[in-house]
């Protein structure tokens, strides 16, 4: 911890707290040696004073172990960093600026590094001439190899991976599918996420069209998680309406779940009528994902609209949960309708959701909610009314306390 | 880049050299790779650029040189830019243009930005020349 207050500050506690041990040791040696003087053998004695000298000394050595390792990283770090702030003006200078790029030369380390942050930041026109530096300089093409090569260590392969993803290149596709079967969990998460990001950056539409349905099918058949199903479709950006409704209409269980649940992160309104045929699964997280991605999508199709009593009285909790989100889409009058029943819902999430709903239903809403607080036969109700105004910042704590009393 | 006097305002910013116009703009920007092209991008466009990585850097810059336009970033090391834009009006003589340039999330961030006195944001990744082109509107 005593880092971050600098390298000086570091380095002098270090020499301190390590002083203080040795000489501790010294003082302790120096003690009992001349208390046993002629109380003890010399034999004794000098195996007393070897081994707290010699523990001394290891002491010293740790500390000038330590200190030199911090001297030597943050030697490399400061000649790192200096060396990635040259290379990204440079690149800054040819990308933007217009300057000539460097003479043919292999682009590695911070060079690379540096022009995959540059081109990171770009949007087009700039963001393609960064592209084509990456090209010109085989930088893809080395990455490619690096990721696919299981004689690398696993850290490397991560590493390429990582600038494959940042960098976003539309090439790739063949290594990447292979990838997506490696025994490595960790290679296997971000090829989904460097693919998905290379989808984004293709802009030729037969090729999108192929590329997409090669990546809709393996991840498919994927095990990863679906969290990481999830970061890696977000990912997808411009090539997200193809790639949902490509999963949509074909992927099952967690798959299907992510790709909703992105559907309605992304608001992809396109493919509002691919949601209503899975609010009816047999899989609760396919059916909440479902009504979440409606909920995000802000859109109410009438086929979703007729499943909405069903799931209100769901025996799944999330899924009423969710349903009283997409009820308070309707207009004011249906939703309060099917919104104030769930006030007195038997789980407290679906209470909430419910109050929170009604809240944000316009005026006659807010007042349902008032008057639910105070008058509502269910105590429960009364409390998560009372809850939701009072974090809302509609009454203040005295008189939620007084509402509170009363009812 | 030289130096030309200003080291006084922080250690690290970087005056760029005088491409013929007097404009001043100052960049507070902590990420290298953005900092670099919007520097590049503003010298291009004839401006004479200072870049600082942080609110401290940019606070003393605000005080000694007074920057005709300013491009900073939201997530700073050391502090808000929204406070920062805040700060920025509520001097006698604010700079003619602030323009947030962030990375988070589009909607939020562009309000927070114009609401707290921006005249102008743009999402990372950005394009230098309508950052220039925001930044020239009168």
């Amino acid at each position: 911890m005593w880092r971050r207050f600098g390298e000086a500050a570091y380095a002098a506690v270090m020499v301190v707290v390590f002083t203080i041990q040795a000489g501790a040791l010294v003082l302790v040696a120096a003690v009992v040696l001349v208390a046993s003087r002629g109380q003890a053998s010399n034999t004794l004695r000098f195996v007393l004073a070897s081994a707290v000298s010699l523990t001394a000394l290891v002491v010293m050595l740790l500390t000038a172990y330590t200190l030199g390792y911090q001297w030597l990283s943050s030697r490399r770090e400061h000649r790192r960093t200096a060396e990635m702030n040259r290379w990204t003006e440079r690149w800054a200078d040819v990308v933007v600026g217009g300057s000539p790029p460097p003479k043919p030369q292999k682009v590695r380390g911070a060079a690379l590094e540096a022009l995959v942050a540059v081109k990171e930041q770009l949007r087009e026109p700039e963001r393609s001439r960064a592209q084509d530096l990456l090209q010109h300089f085989g930088v893809t093409a080395h990455l490619l190899g690096v990721a696919g090569s299981r004689r690398h260590s696993t850290r490397r392969r991560y590493d390429a991976l990582d600038l494959l993803f940042r960098a976003g290149s539309p090439v790739g596709f063949a290594t990447y599918a292979d990838l997506s079967h490696d025994p490595e969990r960790l290679i296997r998460e971000l090829t989904a996420r460097a693919w998905a990001r290379s989808l984004a950056s293709v802009r030729d539409p037969v090729v999108l069209d192929s590329q997409a349905r090669r990546f809709t099918r393996e991840m498919s058949d994927s095990d990863l998680p679906q969290g990481a199903i999830h970061e890696a479709l977000l990912e997808t950006a411009e090539a997200a309406p193809l790639v949902l409704a490509l999963l949509l209409e074909d992927a099952t269980g967690d798959v299907l779940a992510a790709a909703l649940d992105v559907a309605g992160r992304l608001q992809c309104v396109k493919m509002v009528d691919l949601v209503p045929a899975h609010l009816e699964s047999d899989d609760v997280d396919v059916v909440c994902s479902g009504w979440r991605a409606l909920t995000g999508m802000g859109a109410s199709p009438q086929a979703a609209v007729v499943l909405l009593p069903g799931a209100l009285e769901s025996e799944e909790e999330e899924i009423r949960s969710q349903a009283v989100r997409f009820a308070a889409l309707l207009p004011p009058s249906e939703a309060l309708e099917l919104l104030t029943p769930r006030l007195g819902d038997k789980s407290w999430w679906v209470r909430r959701s419910a109050a929170w709903a009604l809240l944000n239903s316009g005026a006659k809403g807010r007042r349902l909610l008032d008057d639910a607080s105070g008058h509502h036969p269910d105590p429960f109700a009364r409390r998560i009314a009372l809850q939701v105004l009072l974090e809302s910042g509609e009454i203040s704590a005295g008189e939620a306390m007084n509402r509170a009393v009363v009812s | 880049m030289e130096s030309n006097g200003t080291d006084s305002v922080e250690q690290g910013a970087v005056w760029s050299e005088p491409t013929g116009s007097a404009t001043d703009a100052l960049v507070v920007e902590d990420d290298t790779a953005v900092a670099a092209i919007v520097r590049t991008a503003l010298e291009q466009a004839g401006y004479q650029v200072l870049v600082t990585t942080d609110l401290a850097g940019c606070r003393r810059a605000l005080k000694e040189l007074r920057p005709e336009i300013v491009v900073c970033d939201l997530d700073l090391p050391d502090g808000n830019g929204l406070d920062l834009v805040r700060e920025m009006r509520a001097l006698p003589a604010p700079p003619r243009r602030i323009v947030v340039l962030s990375g988070g999330a589009r909607d939020t961030a562009a309000v927070a930005a114009l609401e707290a006195g921006a005249h102008d944001f743009l999402a990372k990744p950005f394009s230098p020349r309508e950052l220039v082109a925001r930044l020239e509107l009168r």
